[in-house]
């Protein structure tokens, strides 16, 4: 499955990294190809675009903070976690892909 | 100039009481008569501080003399009392601490306020002692709203007396915050977790370990790690290097810095570790990263100093 993601937290230092690593883990693990775009303090990083959008089967939001650019997943689906999702079970968030 | 032992000498005080009342005396019998502000537009020289939240400094005795970056040049300022030193995200300061000065510094992150009182006796190689406090509840409007005029005034150099009155203002807005009854204070743990976070934030360029936080903050070495892993799902030291390549990166984006003066400035002894380390964090090299982020050609002074954090791709 083609999957989006884009991780944001408050101060954007760690968790917001941390959590886009552990996405793109598991995804791989699982045979998902997976594009995580950060929204940190040092901006939007891996940026997603037009294209990796409309490509994407799934998005997810693992977010703490409204994320810059929302409009642009218009017409996909997507499924917005707690950051803290996915970082304490990562694994949660694919099951719920699946169903 | 009064004496500077008494603030740390043998006290009843908890530290949030003593900073209310140094904070308070200060207040009434001082104005702020100066306000230096500086920018990011110079790298920063090793040891300097640089956080991506601003910080506001006032010495209450002696000279706090540093050097700080102002339109394209490195200047060396005497703060004294009745001055402040405000410095945006990402702009820089280096105390030189050569002489004995007693500061107050108010830290504005994300999450909390983290105000200290630090005694430096001069000379490089005395601990400074300090006190510490934090407002965890976050900010309330009037500090929040001071503090964005503030930034504004920041970007355009202004120091007439909008910027002296602000800067009273917020550290009046400070004051009310600090005394204001905790409304659902977090849970102690959380407290002590978002202080370390701060703290390493802070000090992310010094040789800061564990073990040296755990001293810092009076606890075990193994209660600092249960802390990041119940309360941040995670390990201290993988904090500190996303700390710490963090700040890597917006120094590979913004000054034209070779790599071991970037990995010297992040606190690695050894340019090759930090490469390592950031190609494990990041997924490329340091060099490859500088060349797709590039921000601003190598002679043009970066804009540091603007409140927003935003990208700047």
């Amino acid at each position: 499955m083609k999957i989006v993601a884009v991780t944001a937290c408050p101060t954007g230092i760690a968790h917001t990294y941390m959590a886009a690593a552990r996405l793109e883990k598991i995804a791989k693990n699982l045979g998902h190809d997976i594009k995580v775009e950060t929204q940190g303090a040092m901006g939007i990083e891996n940026k997603l675009t037009e294209s990796d959008i409309r490509q994407a089967q799934i998005a997810i939001f693992a977010i703490d903070i409204e994320i810059e650019g929302r409009e642009r997943f218009n017409g996909v689906k997507v499924i917005q976690v707690p950051l803290q999702e996915a970082l304490k079970n990562p694994e949660g968030i694919f099951v719920k892909i699946q169903h | 100039m009064k004496g500077t032992s008494s603030h740390f000498g043998p006290r009843s005080q908890s530290p949030s009481q003593l900073i209310i009342h140094e904070l308070q005396e200060y207040l009434r019998k001082t104005r702020i008569r100066r306000v230096h502000f500086s920018d990011g537009s110079t790298a920063p020289p090793p040891l300097a501080y640089v956080t991506n939240f601003p910080r506001l400094s006032i010495p209450l005795t002696g000279c706090d003399r540093m050097q700080i970056a102002r339109s394209g040049r490195t200047d060396a300022i005497r703060p004294v009392r009745g001055h402040a030193v405000f410095v945006p995200d990402h702009a820089w300061n280096k105390p030189e601490w050569s002489e004995p000065v007693e500061v107050m510094t108010f830290l504005f992150g994300v999450k909390q306020i983290g105000i200290s009182l630090v005694q430096h006796k001069g000379g490089s190689h005395i601990q400074p002692l300090a006190v510490k406090a934090h407002v965890h509840s976050g900010y309330d409007v009037p500090t929040h709203s001071v503090l964005a005029a503030l930034m504004v005034l920041a970007t355009d150099h202004a120091s007439g007396a909008l910027a002296r009155l602000l800067t009273q203002s917020l550290l009046y807005a400070c004051l009310r915050l600090l005394k204001s009854p905790r409304k659902q204070a977090p849970r102690k743990a959380i407290r002590t977790y978002e202080s370390i976070c701060l703290y390493v934030q802070e000090n992310f360029h010094r040789p800061i370990t564990r073990e040296s936080i755990a001293g810092y903050f009076g606890l075990a070495p193994n209660h600092v790690s249960r802390l990041f892993r119940k309360e941040g799902f995670m390990r201290f030291n993988d904090y500190l290097n996303l700390v710490r390549i963090n700040r890597a990166k917006f120094m590979l984006q913004n000054y034209n810095m070779s790599l071991k003066e970037i990995a010297a400035g992040c606190c690695y002894s050894d340019a090759a570790y930090f490469c390592r380390v950031f190609k494990k964090v990041c997924k490329v090299t340091p060099t490859e990263y500088r060349a797709t982020h590039i921000a601003h050609a190598p002679e043009e002074p970066s804009k540091t100093s603007a409140m927003n954090v935003t990208s700047v791709q």
